[in-house]
Protein backbone atom coordinates (compact mmCIF):
# COMPACT_ATOMS: atom_id res chain seq x y z
CA UNK A 1 0.00 0.00 0.00
CA UNK A 2 1.54 2.99 -0.93
CA UNK A 3 0.77 6.80 0.84
CA UNK A 4 -1.46 7.65 -1.83
CA UNK A 5 -3.65 5.12 -1.25
CA UNK A 6 -3.64 5.72 2.69
CA UNK A 7 -4.57 9.27 1.92
CA UNK A 8 -7.44 8.16 -1.10
CA UNK A 9 -8.85 5.98 2.08
CA UNK A 10 -8.30 8.08 4.89
CA UNK A 11 -9.66 10.90 3.17
CA UNK A 12 -12.91 8.56 1.93
CA UNK A 13 -13.38 7.77 5.23
CA UNK A 14 -13.41 11.22 6.79
CA UNK A 15 -15.48 12.28 3.81
CA UNK A 16 -17.80 9.63 5.14
CA UNK A 17 -17.62 10.43 8.54
CA UNK A 18 -18.25 14.19 7.97
CA UNK A 19 -21.67 13.04 6.02
CA UNK A 20 -22.50 10.94 8.97
CA UNK A 21 -22.38 14.00 11.12
CA UNK A 22 -24.14 16.51 9.33
CA UNK A 23 -26.92 13.79 9.03
CA UNK A 24 -26.89 12.99 12.39
CA UNK A 25 -26.73 17.21 13.35
CA UNK A 26 -29.75 17.31 10.72
CA UNK A 27 -31.72 14.54 12.30
CA UNK A 28 -31.44 15.65 15.34
CA UNK A 29 -32.34 19.21 14.71
CA UNK A 30 -35.44 18.01 12.80
CA UNK A 31 -36.37 15.76 16.17
CA UNK A 32 -35.98 18.91 18.01
CA UNK A 33 -38.40 20.98 15.70
CA UNK A 34 -40.83 18.14 15.88
CA UNK A 35 -40.64 18.15 19.54
CA UNK A 36 -41.53 22.01 20.05
CA UNK A 37 -44.09 21.10 17.15
CA UNK A 38 -45.88 18.77 19.92
CA UNK A 39 -45.66 20.85 22.48
CA UNK A 40 -46.79 23.93 20.45
CA UNK A 41 -50.19 21.49 19.61
CA UNK A 42 -50.22 20.52 22.91
CA UNK A 43 -50.09 24.73 24.20
CA UNK A 44 -52.45 25.38 21.73
CA UNK A 45 -54.74 22.44 22.67
CA UNK A 46 -54.26 23.44 26.46
CA UNK A 47 -55.13 26.48 25.54
CA UNK A 48 -58.25 25.64 23.35
CA UNK A 49 -59.54 23.93 26.57
CA UNK A 50 -59.00 26.25 28.86
CA UNK A 51 -60.90 28.74 26.68
CA UNK A 52 -63.49 26.28 26.60
CA UNK A 53 -63.97 25.97 30.36
CA UNK A 54 -63.77 30.21 30.69
CA UNK A 55 -66.65 30.22 28.52
CA UNK A 56 -68.63 27.33 29.90
CA UNK A 57 -68.09 28.68 33.28
CA UNK A 58 -69.59 31.91 32.10
CA UNK A 59 -72.53 30.20 30.57
CA UNK A 60 -72.74 28.61 33.71
CA UNK A 61 -72.57 31.71 35.80
CA UNK A 62 -75.34 33.43 33.04
CA UNK A 63 -77.51 30.40 33.48
CA UNK A 64 -77.31 30.69 37.45
CA UNK A 65 -78.61 34.67 37.44
CA UNK A 66 -81.09 34.63 34.90
CA UNK A 67 -82.72 31.81 36.94
CA UNK A 68 -82.35 33.78 39.69
CA UNK A 69 -83.49 36.81 38.45
CA UNK A 70 -86.26 35.15 36.15
CA UNK A 71 -87.31 32.71 38.95
CA UNK A 72 -87.55 34.09 42.19
CA UNK A 73 -87.00 37.69 42.00
CA UNK A 74 -89.57 37.27 39.23
CA UNK A 75 -92.13 35.18 41.45
CA UNK A 76 -92.64 37.81 44.26
CA UNK A 77 -92.61 41.02 42.12
CA UNK A 78 -95.88 38.78 40.92
CA UNK A 79 -97.13 38.56 44.42
CA UNK A 80 -96.18 42.03 44.55
CA UNK A 81 -98.72 42.85 41.37
CA UNK A 82 -101.06 40.32 43.54
CA UNK A 83 -101.11 42.48 46.69
CA UNK A 84 -101.01 45.58 45.05
CA UNK A 85 -104.35 44.28 43.42
CA UNK A 86 -105.60 43.44 47.07
CA UNK A 87 -105.19 46.55 48.25
CA UNK A 88 -107.67 48.16 45.76
CA UNK A 89 -110.83 47.54 47.26
CA UNK A 90 -109.27 49.14 50.98
CA UNK A 91 -108.48 52.18 49.27
CA UNK A 92 -110.36 55.26 50.55
CA UNK A 93 -111.43 57.26 47.05
CA UNK A 94 -110.64 61.08 46.63
CA UNK A 95 -107.45 61.64 47.05
CA UNK A 96 -105.70 60.09 43.96
CA UNK A 97 -105.13 57.30 46.06
CA UNK A 98 -106.48 54.83 43.07
CA UNK A 99 -104.55 56.70 40.54
CA UNK A 100 -101.51 56.48 42.81
CA UNK A 101 -102.01 52.52 42.76
CA UNK A 102 -102.80 52.13 39.39
CA UNK A 103 -99.19 53.96 38.50
CA UNK A 104 -97.45 51.99 41.17
CA UNK A 105 -98.91 48.85 39.48
CA UNK A 106 -98.09 49.52 36.12
CA UNK A 107 -94.21 50.42 37.55
CA UNK A 108 -94.27 46.89 38.64
CA UNK A 109 -95.14 45.58 35.42
CA UNK A 110 -92.18 47.95 33.88
CA UNK A 111 -90.25 46.43 36.53
CA UNK A 112 -91.12 42.86 35.34
CA UNK A 113 -90.62 43.71 31.78
CA UNK A 114 -87.20 44.60 32.44
CA UNK A 115 -86.45 41.40 34.55
CA UNK A 116 -87.78 39.00 31.87
CA UNK A 117 -85.64 41.26 29.18
CA UNK A 118 -82.10 40.93 31.35
CA UNK A 119 -83.11 37.55 31.88
CA UNK A 120 -84.08 36.37 29.01
CA UNK A 121 -80.56 38.11 27.63
CA UNK A 122 -78.27 36.81 29.54
CA UNK A 123 -79.93 32.81 28.84
CA UNK A 124 -82.06 31.92 26.57
CA UNK A 125 -84.41 29.68 28.35
CA UNK A 126 -86.19 28.54 25.11
CA UNK A 127 -83.07 26.70 23.76
CA UNK A 128 -83.75 24.14 26.40
CA UNK A 129 -86.73 23.43 25.85
CA UNK A 130 -87.86 24.33 22.07
CA UNK A 131 -84.08 24.15 20.54
CA UNK A 132 -82.43 26.30 18.46
CA UNK A 133 -84.12 27.44 15.61
CA UNK A 134 -87.11 28.60 18.33
CA UNK A 135 -84.93 30.49 20.66
CA UNK A 136 -83.48 32.27 17.59
CA UNK A 137 -86.87 33.26 16.29
CA UNK A 138 -87.48 34.59 20.38
CA UNK A 139 -84.35 36.43 20.13
CA UNK A 140 -85.34 38.07 17.41
CA UNK A 141 -88.89 39.13 18.95
CA UNK A 142 -87.07 40.33 22.24
CA UNK A 143 -85.27 42.68 20.11
CA UNK A 144 -87.91 43.95 17.73
CA UNK A 145 -89.60 44.76 21.49
CA UNK A 146 -86.70 46.81 22.13
CA UNK A 147 -84.73 48.41 19.01
CA UNK A 148 -85.75 50.59 15.92
CA UNK A 149 -83.76 48.10 13.93
CA UNK A 150 -86.14 45.36 12.37
CA UNK A 151 -85.14 41.94 12.44
CA UNK A 152 -87.06 39.57 10.33
CA UNK A 153 -86.39 35.36 10.91
CA UNK A 154 -86.83 32.51 8.52
CA UNK A 155 -85.92 28.79 9.02
CA UNK A 156 -86.57 25.85 6.53
CA UNK A 157 -88.72 23.92 8.88
CA UNK A 158 -86.20 21.01 9.45
CA UNK A 159 -85.85 20.89 13.21
CA UNK A 160 -83.33 18.43 13.87
CA UNK A 161 -82.40 18.73 17.53
CA UNK A 162 -78.75 20.65 17.59
CA UNK A 163 -76.16 19.71 20.68
CA UNK A 164 -77.07 21.99 23.26
CA UNK A 165 -73.48 23.55 24.01
CA UNK A 166 -73.31 23.65 20.21
CA UNK A 167 -76.71 25.76 19.95
CA UNK A 168 -75.84 27.50 22.59
CA UNK A 169 -72.17 28.78 21.11
CA UNK A 170 -74.12 29.30 17.55
CA UNK A 171 -77.05 31.31 19.30
CA UNK A 172 -73.97 33.73 21.61
CA UNK A 173 -72.70 33.86 17.78
CA UNK A 174 -75.93 35.59 16.00
CA UNK A 175 -76.26 37.74 19.26
CA UNK A 176 -72.45 38.92 18.96
CA UNK A 177 -73.01 39.48 15.20
CA UNK A 178 -76.20 41.31 15.30
CA UNK A 179 -74.55 43.64 18.50
CA UNK A 180 -71.83 44.44 16.09
CA UNK A 181 -74.35 44.93 12.91
CA UNK A 182 -75.85 47.73 15.81
CA UNK A 183 -73.39 48.87 16.87
CA UNK A 184 -71.16 49.98 13.00
CA UNK A 185 -73.41 48.94 10.15
CA UNK A 186 -75.80 51.22 10.75
CA UNK A 187 -78.21 49.23 9.45
CA UNK A 188 -82.25 49.59 9.28
CA UNK A 189 -83.21 45.66 8.50
CA UNK A 190 -81.57 42.54 9.30
CA UNK A 191 -82.62 39.20 8.11
CA UNK A 192 -81.77 35.82 9.75
CA UNK A 193 -82.01 32.58 7.72
CA UNK A 194 -81.92 29.08 9.59
CA UNK A 195 -80.72 26.46 6.71
CA UNK A 196 -80.25 22.62 8.72
CA UNK A 197 -79.72 19.67 6.47
CA UNK A 198 -78.66 16.40 7.91
CA UNK A 199 -74.84 17.00 7.97
CA UNK A 200 -74.78 20.63 8.36
CA UNK A 201 -76.58 23.86 9.41
CA UNK A 202 -76.09 26.97 7.90
CA UNK A 203 -77.26 30.67 9.42
CA UNK A 204 -76.73 33.77 7.31
CA UNK A 205 -78.01 36.82 9.40
CA UNK A 206 -78.03 39.99 6.41
CA UNK A 207 -78.19 43.37 7.06
CA UNK A 208 -78.92 46.05 4.63
CA UNK A 209 -75.46 48.48 6.55
CA UNK A 210 -73.08 50.31 5.29
CA UNK A 211 -71.21 47.05 5.01
CA UNK A 212 -68.31 48.05 7.97
CA UNK A 213 -68.31 44.87 9.28
CA UNK A 214 -66.64 43.53 6.59
CA UNK A 215 -64.15 45.93 7.35
CA UNK A 216 -63.57 44.99 10.66
CA UNK A 217 -63.32 41.69 10.22
CA UNK A 218 -60.33 42.67 8.40
CA UNK A 219 -59.18 44.42 11.31
CA UNK A 220 -60.03 41.54 13.64
CA UNK A 221 -57.50 39.57 12.18
CA UNK A 222 -54.95 42.29 12.29
CA UNK A 223 -55.41 42.18 15.94
CA UNK A 224 -56.95 45.38 16.47
CA UNK A 225 -60.08 44.68 15.66
CA UNK A 226 -63.12 44.38 18.14
CA UNK A 227 -63.81 41.68 20.87
CA UNK A 228 -67.11 40.64 19.84
CA UNK A 229 -65.70 39.69 16.65
CA UNK A 230 -62.84 37.79 18.47
CA UNK A 231 -65.33 36.18 20.33
CA UNK A 232 -67.25 35.20 17.38
CA UNK A 233 -63.80 33.13 15.82
CA UNK A 234 -62.81 31.69 19.08
CA UNK A 235 -66.56 30.43 19.67
CA UNK A 236 -67.12 28.79 16.16
CA UNK A 237 -63.70 27.25 16.56
CA UNK A 238 -64.52 25.55 19.77
CA UNK A 239 -67.09 23.93 18.38
CA UNK A 240 -65.50 23.17 14.52
CA UNK A 241 -67.44 26.03 12.93
CA UNK A 242 -66.73 28.62 10.57
CA UNK A 243 -68.18 32.18 9.57
CA UNK A 244 -67.58 34.17 6.22
CA UNK A 245 -68.36 37.94 4.95
CA UNK A 246 -69.64 38.55 1.62
CA UNK A 247 -70.95 42.19 0.61
CA UNK A 248 -74.32 41.90 0.26
CA UNK A 249 -76.12 42.69 -3.09
CA UNK A 250 -76.86 46.17 -2.68
CA UNK A 251 -75.51 47.37 0.43
CA UNK A 252 -74.61 45.77 3.79
CA UNK A 253 -72.84 42.49 4.30
CA UNK A 254 -73.93 39.39 4.39
CA UNK A 255 -72.64 36.99 7.25
CA UNK A 256 -72.44 32.97 6.85
CA UNK A 257 -72.38 30.70 9.81
CA UNK A 258 -71.44 27.01 9.09
CA UNK A 259 -71.14 24.33 11.39
CA UNK A 260 -71.26 20.11 10.46
CA UNK A 261 -71.85 17.46 12.74
CA UNK A 262 -74.01 20.12 14.64
CA UNK A 263 -76.54 17.27 16.06
CA UNK A 264 -76.77 15.83 19.20
CA UNK A 265 -75.29 12.65 19.50
CA UNK A 266 -77.75 9.48 20.28
CA UNK A 267 -80.97 11.01 18.45
CA UNK B 1 -122.21 31.39 35.86
CA UNK B 2 -121.08 28.18 36.61
CA UNK B 3 -120.64 27.71 39.97
CA UNK B 4 -118.30 25.51 42.30
CA UNK B 5 -115.12 25.20 39.42
CA UNK B 6 -112.35 22.88 41.24
CA UNK B 7 -108.96 24.22 40.55
CA UNK B 8 -105.33 23.41 41.31
CA UNK B 9 -102.37 25.36 41.66
CA UNK B 10 -99.06 23.93 40.55
CA UNK B 11 -96.28 26.27 41.23
CA UNK B 12 -93.11 25.69 42.85
CA UNK B 13 -92.81 29.06 44.69
CA UNK B 14 -95.54 28.58 47.95
CA UNK B 15 -95.47 32.55 48.64
CA UNK B 16 -96.83 32.99 44.77
CA UNK B 17 -99.31 29.70 45.12
CA UNK B 18 -100.88 31.84 48.01
CA UNK B 19 -100.88 34.91 45.93
CA UNK B 20 -102.82 33.28 43.79
CA UNK B 21 -104.88 32.02 46.69
CA UNK B 22 -105.63 34.96 47.95
CA UNK B 23 -106.43 36.55 44.94
CA UNK B 24 -109.19 33.98 44.21
CA UNK B 25 -110.95 34.23 47.69
CA UNK B 26 -113.42 36.46 46.77
CA UNK B 27 -114.91 34.76 43.48
CA UNK B 28 -117.30 32.44 45.29
CA UNK B 29 -117.85 30.21 42.68
CA UNK B 30 -114.06 29.04 42.36
CA UNK B 31 -112.67 26.93 45.09
CA UNK B 32 -109.16 25.84 45.19
CA UNK B 33 -109.08 22.26 45.71
CA UNK B 34 -104.77 21.54 46.32
CA UNK B 35 -101.85 22.94 45.54
CA UNK B 36 -98.72 20.88 43.95
CA UNK B 37 -95.16 21.72 43.84
CA UNK B 38 -94.00 20.42 40.49
CA UNK B 39 -95.23 18.34 38.00
CA UNK B 40 -94.45 15.15 39.85
CA UNK B 41 -96.62 16.22 42.88
CA UNK B 42 -99.40 17.21 40.32
CA UNK B 43 -99.76 14.13 38.88
CA UNK B 44 -99.53 12.05 42.12
CA UNK B 45 -102.19 13.99 43.64
CA UNK B 46 -104.92 13.39 40.60
CA UNK B 47 -104.51 10.05 40.83
CA UNK B 48 -106.52 10.74 43.78
CA UNK B 49 -108.98 13.13 42.92
CA UNK B 50 -109.22 16.09 39.58
CA UNK B 51 -109.47 19.34 39.69
CA UNK B 52 -111.63 21.32 36.91
CA UNK B 53 -109.01 23.56 35.99
CA UNK B 54 -104.94 23.78 36.91
CA UNK B 55 -102.95 26.91 36.59
CA UNK B 56 -99.83 25.46 35.61
CA UNK B 57 -96.71 26.98 36.20
CA UNK B 58 -93.85 26.27 33.34
CA UNK B 59 -90.57 26.56 35.46
CA UNK B 60 -90.47 23.69 37.99
CA UNK B 61 -87.70 21.65 39.18
CA UNK B 62 -88.32 17.37 38.94
CA UNK B 63 -91.12 17.67 36.21
CA UNK B 64 -91.55 20.67 34.50
CA UNK B 65 -95.23 22.60 33.26
CA UNK B 66 -94.60 21.61 29.36
CA UNK B 67 -94.06 18.12 30.53
CA UNK B 68 -96.95 18.14 33.02
CA UNK B 69 -99.16 19.66 30.30
CA UNK B 70 -98.46 16.84 27.82
CA UNK B 71 -98.76 14.29 31.17
CA UNK B 72 -101.90 15.28 32.00
CA UNK B 73 -103.64 16.22 28.43
CA UNK B 74 -102.82 12.66 27.53
CA UNK B 75 -104.35 11.04 30.88
CA UNK B 76 -107.13 13.16 31.78
CA UNK B 77 -108.41 15.20 28.51
CA UNK B 78 -111.55 16.91 30.57
CA UNK B 79 -109.14 18.59 32.70
CA UNK B 80 -108.32 22.55 31.73
CA UNK B 81 -104.62 23.53 31.48
CA UNK B 82 -104.44 27.28 32.19
CA UNK B 83 -100.11 28.27 31.89
CA UNK B 84 -99.36 30.61 34.54
CA UNK B 85 -95.64 31.94 33.90
CA UNK B 86 -93.26 34.34 33.70
CA UNK B 87 -92.08 33.62 29.95
CA UNK B 88 -93.69 35.95 27.94
CA UNK B 89 -92.58 34.10 24.80
CA UNK B 90 -94.50 33.49 21.55
CA UNK B 91 -93.06 30.24 20.74
CA UNK B 92 -93.31 29.14 24.20
CA UNK B 93 -97.57 30.08 23.70
CA UNK B 94 -97.56 27.83 20.85
CA UNK B 95 -95.61 25.20 21.48
CA UNK B 96 -97.70 25.10 25.19
CA UNK B 97 -100.99 25.55 23.00
CA UNK B 98 -100.16 22.75 20.46
CA UNK B 99 -99.01 20.26 23.15
CA UNK B 100 -102.61 20.70 24.80
CA UNK B 101 -102.98 24.11 27.38
CA UNK B 102 -106.39 25.62 26.97
CA UNK B 103 -105.15 29.12 27.70
CA UNK B 104 -101.49 30.77 28.31
CA UNK B 105 -101.28 34.27 30.92
CA UNK B 106 -98.42 36.22 32.33
CA UNK B 107 -98.02 35.88 36.13
CA UNK B 108 -98.48 39.48 36.36
CA UNK B 109 -101.43 39.31 34.54
CA UNK B 110 -104.46 40.93 36.25
CA UNK B 111 -106.94 39.25 39.17
CA UNK B 112 -110.23 40.01 36.88
CA UNK B 113 -108.09 38.29 33.97
CA UNK B 114 -106.89 35.13 36.02
CA UNK B 115 -110.82 34.75 37.06
CA UNK B 116 -112.24 35.41 33.81
CA UNK B 117 -110.03 32.55 31.81
CA UNK B 118 -110.79 30.22 35.10
CA UNK B 119 -114.19 30.41 33.96
CA UNK B 120 -114.17 30.21 30.00
CA UNK B 121 -111.91 27.52 29.96
CA UNK B 122 -114.56 25.96 31.95
CA UNK B 123 -116.97 26.87 30.11
CA UNK B 124 -116.13 26.82 26.35
CA UNK B 125 -112.80 24.86 26.85
CA UNK B 126 -109.93 27.16 25.79
CA UNK B 127 -108.99 31.34 26.68
CA UNK B 128 -107.09 32.97 24.20
CA UNK B 129 -106.33 36.83 25.05
CA UNK B 130 -104.55 38.79 22.76
CA UNK B 131 -101.36 37.51 23.61
CA UNK B 132 -101.83 33.69 22.61
CA UNK B 133 -104.00 35.34 19.43
CA UNK B 134 -101.46 37.36 17.83
CA UNK B 135 -98.89 33.90 18.84
CA UNK B 136 -101.25 31.59 16.92
CA UNK B 137 -101.65 33.99 13.74
CA UNK B 138 -97.72 34.50 13.39
CA UNK B 139 -97.33 30.90 13.68
CA UNK B 140 -99.98 30.21 10.80
CA UNK B 141 -98.53 32.56 8.77
CA UNK B 142 -95.53 31.78 8.98
CA UNK B 143 -96.26 28.50 8.25
CA UNK B 144 -97.92 28.90 5.09
CA UNK B 145 -94.85 30.89 3.67
CA UNK B 146 -92.90 27.56 3.50
CA UNK B 147 -93.50 23.99 2.75
CA UNK B 148 -95.36 23.11 5.82
CA UNK B 149 -94.42 19.99 7.72
CA UNK B 150 -96.69 16.27 7.62
CA UNK B 151 -97.75 17.54 11.32
CA UNK B 152 -101.47 16.16 9.90
CA UNK B 153 -102.41 13.95 7.75
CA UNK B 154 -102.79 15.33 4.40
CA UNK B 155 -105.69 14.71 2.13
CA UNK B 156 -108.77 14.53 4.66
CA UNK B 157 -111.73 14.16 3.31
CA UNK B 158 -114.34 16.30 5.29
CA UNK B 159 -118.23 15.82 4.94
CA UNK B 160 -120.35 18.76 4.43
CA UNK B 161 -121.64 18.73 7.84
CA UNK B 162 -117.93 18.57 9.31
CA UNK B 163 -116.97 21.43 6.82
CA UNK B 164 -119.36 23.44 8.40
CA UNK B 165 -119.20 22.48 11.57
CA UNK B 166 -115.17 23.51 11.47
CA UNK B 167 -116.50 26.92 9.64
CA UNK B 168 -118.56 27.93 12.68
CA UNK B 169 -115.99 26.44 15.13
CA UNK B 170 -113.24 28.87 13.57
CA UNK B 171 -115.46 31.70 13.60
CA UNK B 172 -115.66 31.15 17.66
CA UNK B 173 -118.59 29.48 18.15
CA UNK B 174 -119.48 27.82 20.85
CA UNK B 175 -121.17 23.79 20.58
CA UNK B 176 -124.72 25.69 22.02
CA UNK B 177 -123.96 28.02 19.25
CA UNK B 178 -123.39 25.47 16.48
CA UNK B 179 -126.40 23.72 17.69
CA UNK B 180 -128.77 26.33 16.82
CA UNK B 181 -126.96 27.08 13.80
CA UNK B 182 -127.41 23.87 11.68
CA UNK B 183 -130.26 22.89 13.70
CA UNK B 184 -128.55 19.56 15.57
CA UNK B 185 -128.59 18.90 19.08
CA UNK B 186 -125.68 19.85 20.60
CA UNK B 187 -124.64 16.03 21.45
CA UNK B 188 -124.03 15.49 17.66
CA UNK B 189 -122.24 18.73 17.27
CA UNK B 190 -119.93 17.31 20.03
CA UNK B 191 -119.57 14.55 18.36
CA UNK B 192 -118.73 15.94 15.10
CA UNK B 193 -116.10 17.69 16.83
CA UNK B 194 -114.87 14.52 17.96
CA UNK B 195 -114.97 13.57 14.16
CA UNK B 196 -112.90 16.12 13.11
CA UNK B 197 -110.46 15.89 15.81
CA UNK B 198 -109.96 12.36 14.09
CA UNK B 199 -109.63 12.95 10.87
CA UNK B 200 -107.63 16.00 10.92
CA UNK B 201 -105.41 14.30 12.90
CA UNK B 202 -105.27 17.84 15.82
CA UNK B 203 -104.85 17.53 19.19
CA UNK B 204 -107.41 20.46 20.13
CA UNK B 205 -109.35 23.12 18.36
CA UNK B 206 -106.32 25.31 17.87
CA UNK B 207 -105.07 22.06 15.45
CA UNK B 208 -108.30 22.22 14.12
CA UNK B 209 -108.07 26.21 13.39
CA UNK B 210 -104.74 25.43 11.81
CA UNK B 211 -105.58 22.62 9.71
CA UNK B 212 -108.97 24.94 8.51
CA UNK B 213 -106.19 27.72 7.90
CA UNK B 214 -103.30 25.79 5.87
CA UNK B 215 -105.91 24.13 3.74
CA UNK B 216 -107.69 27.29 2.72
CA UNK B 217 -111.32 26.48 4.37
CA UNK B 218 -111.22 29.62 6.06
CA UNK B 219 -109.26 32.57 4.81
Amino acid sequence: MNISEIIIIGTAVMFLLGILVVVLVIFQQKQVIQHKLVIQDKDLQLQKERLKAIMQGQEQERKRIAEDLHDEVGAHLSVLKLNLNHLQPLLKNGNGELEQLKETKEFTDTIIQHLRFISQSLHPQALENLGLSKALDSFCNLMNKNRQVQISYKDDGNQYPVDLEKALNIYRVVQELINNIFKHAQATQIEIFYNASPKELKIQVVDNGNGLLLRSLDSSKKKSGSLGLKNIESRLNIIGGSISYLPGTTSGTIAEITVENYQSAGE
Amino acid sequence: MANNIKVAIADDHKIFRSGVINTLTPYENISVVFEAEDGVHLLQIMEEQQPDVILMDLKMPNMDGIEATKKVREKYAHVKIIVLTMYEDDNFIVHLIENGANAYLLKNAEPGEIYEAICTTYEKGFYFNENVNLALLKKVMHKNKQHFKPTFKNEVQLTDRELEVLKLICNEYTTQEISKEIFLSPRTVEGLRQKLLEKTGAKNIVGLVMHAFRNGIIE
